[in-house]
């Protein structure tokens, strides 16, 4: 049976929560199940527009697509969730330029499927935490052409540059993985506001030594906070195996 | 802050609201300037204060501003004064689409199409200079007092959402294209769509896809197959109806390619509305996963066999990959590497070639005797193209590309369609001289009519048996020495021929005997400059056309003469002429070629000593040489990409064969030379295909 727990809290430092979770244990359109995380950006109001109004489109998406692929169905969520998005901004003097990240996933038999764009997160949890998602953002490509080093990008200047995002072009390209799941591993997805709060070992130790999902996200959150919470921190945990 | 009365750009007068949008208002202004009317479109306040907006409202609207066209409502005029951003347009009295639509209901199919094709010729003028509209709506359109059909709003579309009457913001969504909801790339074919379900709702008077929210249209614009607009309407024509789903294809592929072919087909619709004459793509022409046939499977096997006897790896997939990283950057990155890889590779191998067989140590002394060239060589030869199935005009052209004349023969077919090709004597992929003929047999549908026989006849008479047996007439003239003045001299299709119903029948009638005739002389081929001297000199007046490409002659030759070589014309008489351009560019396809060369075989050349000196080369049909080098053993890798525009060549294998001196023994016994030893030159040419590069 197949258990998640999620939260959102606003952090210590922001004004308002842009963030956005939501999940699904029971199918959605052709989805046995769904878990979604946004985080909006965009000044004055853009941002909690963007995570609100994209998830709602993505999940009105998912009721009504009659594609069998989980990673078509995210596809054209995604897609016409930036169309949206794109649309509004057009219209809207205060919507302008906002966007969000977002993590779609499903666990259909075991198999996990995953559709991101952004900085946001999602890890599988096993003997150790293993990010899943590649960050679109200014300081990964940096990485990832070697002219910066994981240490210093925690820190660094430009660390919240998006490059892809909900909202930041007429054309999208999200990624997408597969994942096989093996018995007792876990799946977390997470808003950048608990990574840049919490270091990843950190983070695996707080999920493997709390007794239950609502016991790991809670502290979580809390020690994010702890830390200074300087952004929304968000979190979904899932547990595949539980019974 | 816009007030009526006020001066705008120091001419346009201020001095009534007519509208208002989503993004910006509409004034009725005078231009005092020019003494007339016009609408002005004032970017709202709040828009006007962020940059953003006000940068895509400028780029747009004056991109619009360059069409005119009387389909289009048209931009005179754009500018900027103290923060007021504003467009100034042709004032257009009357009322949208949409609400004469509301008003009457649903409009009758004459009507509608009449009304689409008005829409079509509008959005033809902005799509020529490269406009796309992407807002194609009822509510875009206007219809004047006097009847006239305006598309407004072009290239607006993308700062602002807004016409002359209230904008519905929900309302764009119900005409948008599947790959406009998905966002991204929208093309004149997306316009197309837009304009498919414009057409459906002025016929029906509903839009083919509606919802609660704009997402649940959206996805039914990606996923749900387009009703047909004879659900609603029975008396609508089964080619409208086809008009209309070819449209709205949710694959813009097997759309109308172009608002040309749109509006040829609406306007046939007029005059054969009855019958299924609208094209729409099988899913197999897109070239879509198909079984591969025998033929290519031969050629990917030759290709294959040659490619096992060379050393190459092959990319291995990763086995231990339990995640779909997929990165399309990195998938770009390592397929050019792996092409400069090649080339890289090729280079040093013919390097190292070249080095071992001492290609670059200086050339010795050819050896002086009687040297008599023996060569197998072919002349100019072209492939020849896949013409069954094709329209029969199409086919004609695809054949003159190359250089090949065509005949038609008609023939009834009830497996093919009138106009289509049947057969053809030569077939496809074979290689046929230049300037041969191809004999094609066209479909006549299902049956055809016996061309009466015309010649000699007078053209009053020739006329009433052509039209009498259902075929329609064409006339040329020309002078005759032997057929009097108003007879005819010849016919084509030839009499008691086949030919399709309504098909047309070139008649030529004799002007008589010309006087001050002169002989047109042929240039094609000739040089420009050459040619135009010729021809004046001739006394024909010379007109020269642009440079056009030709597969046939190359750059700076006569590829076209507007008149037959040989033909009699009368001294003074005006003969186009155009030079080729030399080869259209194809979209750069490339080829590779991976063969092992063998030396002559007995079967090629029984004198080939094993060991001779051989030179190899590869080249193109052009004469571009890929690949030269000289070698005494055998086999040779030929390792080569990058190959353009061919997709076969010829290996030439060059080398001399000495034939001893014949020894036999005379009368008395002594050896003696019956004949003397000599040293050829042979070549030996072998075709080679290439392999498509990736």
């Amino acid at each position: 049976m197949l258990k998640s727990f999620s939260i959102t809290d606003i952090g210590k430092k922001r004004t308002s929560n842009q963030d956005l979770v939501f999940t699904s244990e029971t199918p959605m359109g052709n989805l046995p199940n769904l878990f979604l995380l946004a985080d909006g950006m965009g000044g004055y109001n853009g941002g909690d527009f963007a995570s609100a109004y994209s998830a709602e489109v993505a999940k009105a998406v998912v009721l009504n697509c009659h594609e069998d692929n989980p990673r078509k169905i995210f596809e054209t969520a995604i897609e016409i969730a930036n169309t949206e998005i794109r649309r509004k901004a057009k219209e809207t003097v205060e919507l302008d330029s906002m966007g969000t990240t977002m993590v779609m996933a499903t666990i259909v038999d075991l198999v996990l499927q995953v559709a991101n764009v952004g900085d946001s997160r999602l890890y599988v949890i096993s003997d150790e935490l293993r990010q899943i998602t590649n960050d679109h953002s200014y300081v990964e490509e940096m990485i990832k052409v070697g002219s910066l080093d994981r240490q210093s990008a925690r820190n660094h200047p430009q660390k919240n540059i998006i490059t892809r995002a909900i909202g930041a072009d007429d054309e999208i390209e999200p990624d997408f993985f597969t994942v096989k799941l093996k018995k007792g591993q876990k799946v977390l997805m997470c808003s950048d506001g608990l990574t840049n709060m919490i270091e990843d070992d950190d983070i695996f130790k707080i999920i493997k030594e709390s007794k239950s999902l609502e016991e790991a996200g809670l502290n979580l959150v809390r020690t994010a906070n702890d830390n200074g919470g300087k952004d929304n921190v968000s979190v979904i945990l899932i547990d595949p195996f539980a019974d | 802050m816009v007030k009526i009365g006020m001066m705008i750009g120091d001419r346009y007068e201020i001095l009534e609201k007519i509208g208002t949008g989503g993004m910006s208002d509409v004034y009725k202004a005078k231009c005092h300037k020019l003494n007339r009317l016009v609408a002005v479109k004032v970017l709202k306040q709040e828009f006007a204060e962020n940059a953003n907006f006000v940068s895509k409202f400028k780029v747009e609207a004056q991109a619009a501003a360059g069409l005119m066209h009387p389909n289009i409502v048209n931009v005179y005029d754009v500018g900027e004064e103290n923060g007021i951003y504003y467009i100034v347009m042709e004032l257009v009295e009357g009322i949208t689409l949409k609400k004469y639509i509301e008003k009457k209901a649903r409009l009758s199919v004459k009507e509608a199409v009449t009304v689409a094709i008005q829409i079509a010729m509008g959005i033809e003028a902005a799509h020529n200079n490269h406009i796309i509209h992407r807002d194609i709506k009822p509510q875009n359109v206007i219809i004047s007092k006097e009847g006239k059909v305006k598309v407004t709003d072009f290239g607006i579309a993308k700062a602002a959402t807004s016409n002359t009457i209230t904008s519905n913001v929900m309302g764009s969504v119900h005409y948008t294209s599947p790959e406009q909801a998905r966002g991204g790339y929208s093309d004149e074919k997306s316009d197309i769509y837009s304009l498919g379900i414009t057409l459906f709702e002025m016929l029906t008077g509903r839009v083919p896809f509606n919802g609660d929210t704009t997402v649940a249209i959206a996805i039914k614009q990606i996923q749900e197959e387009m009703p047909s607009p004879r659900e609603y309407v029975d008396d609508i024509p089964v080619s409208v109806e086809q008009i209309v789903l070819k449209c709205t294809q949710k694959s813009p592929d097997r759309r109308y390619s172009s608002m040309g072919e749109l509006i040829e087909d609406l306007k046939q619709s007029f005059v054969t509305p009855d019958e299924d004459f609208v094209k729409i793509k099988e899913i197999d022409e897109l070239g879509e996963t198909r079984a591969v046939t025998a033929g290519e499977m031969e050629t990917i096997k030759k290709a294959r066999f040659n490619e096992d006897e060379l050393t190459g790896e092959l990319p291995r997939v990763n086995p231990n990959a339990e995640e779909d990283e997929y990165d399309p950057k990195m998938e770009k990155a390592t397929t050019i590497l792996a092409i400069v890889i090649g080339v890289i590779i090729c280079v040093i191998a013919i390097f190292l070639i070249g080095k071992g067989i001492g290609l670059f140590k200086l050339s010795k002394n050819n050896k002086v005797g009687s040297e008599t060239h023996v060569s197998i060589e072919k002349p100019e030869q072209v492939v020849m193209p896949a013409v069954v199935g094709k329209d029969y005009e199409k086919a004609t052209e695809l054949l003159e590309a190359v250089g090949l004349k065509s005949k038609v023969i008609w023939q009834e077919s009830d497996k093919y369609d009138q106009g289509i090709v049947c057969d053809a004597t030569v077939k496809e992929g074979l290689k046929v001289d230049v300037g041969s003929t191809v004999n094609l047999t066209v479909s006549s549908g299902a049956s055809s009519i016996i061309v009466p026989n015309v010649t000699e006849k007078s053209l009053q008479e020739a006329k009433e048996l052509i039209v009498k047996a259902g075929l329609e007439v064409d006339i040329r003239q020309d002078y005759s020495e032997t057929v009097p003045e108003g007879y005819i001299i010849s016919q084509s299709p030839e009499g008691d021929m086949k030919a399709p119903l309504n098909s047309k029948v070139e008649i030529t009638v004799s002007l008589g005997v010309g006087k001050d005739l002169i002989d047109v002389p042929s240039v094609l081929g000739k040089e420009s400059e050459d040619a135009v001297i010729e021809l004046t000199e001739a006394g024909l007046e010379v007109r020269s056309n642009a440079p056009v490409f030709n597969n046939v002659y190359a750059e700076g030759f006569i590829c076209y003469q507007s008149i037959d070589p040989g033909s009699s014309v009368p001294k003074g008489t005006v003969i186009d002429i155009q030079v080729s351009k030399g080869k259209e560019p194809e979209a750069l396809v490339l080829y590779k070629c991976n063969t092992s060369v063998n030396a002559p075989s007995t079967a090629e050349d029984p004198d080939f000593e094993s060991g001779t000196k051989v030179k190899i080369t590869l080249t193109t049909a052009d004469n571009k040489e890929y690949f030269s080098t000289e070698t005494t053993s055998f086999p040779v890798a030929l390792n080569i990409s990058n190959i353009s525009g061919y997709n076969s060549g010829t290996i030439t294998l060059s080398y001399k064969v000495t034939t001893p001196d014949k020894v036999e023994k005379d009368a008395s016994g002594n050896d003696t030379v019956t004949e003397k030893g000599k040293t050829e030159d042979r070549t030996i040419k072998r075709e080679i295909n290439f392999e498509l590069q990736k």
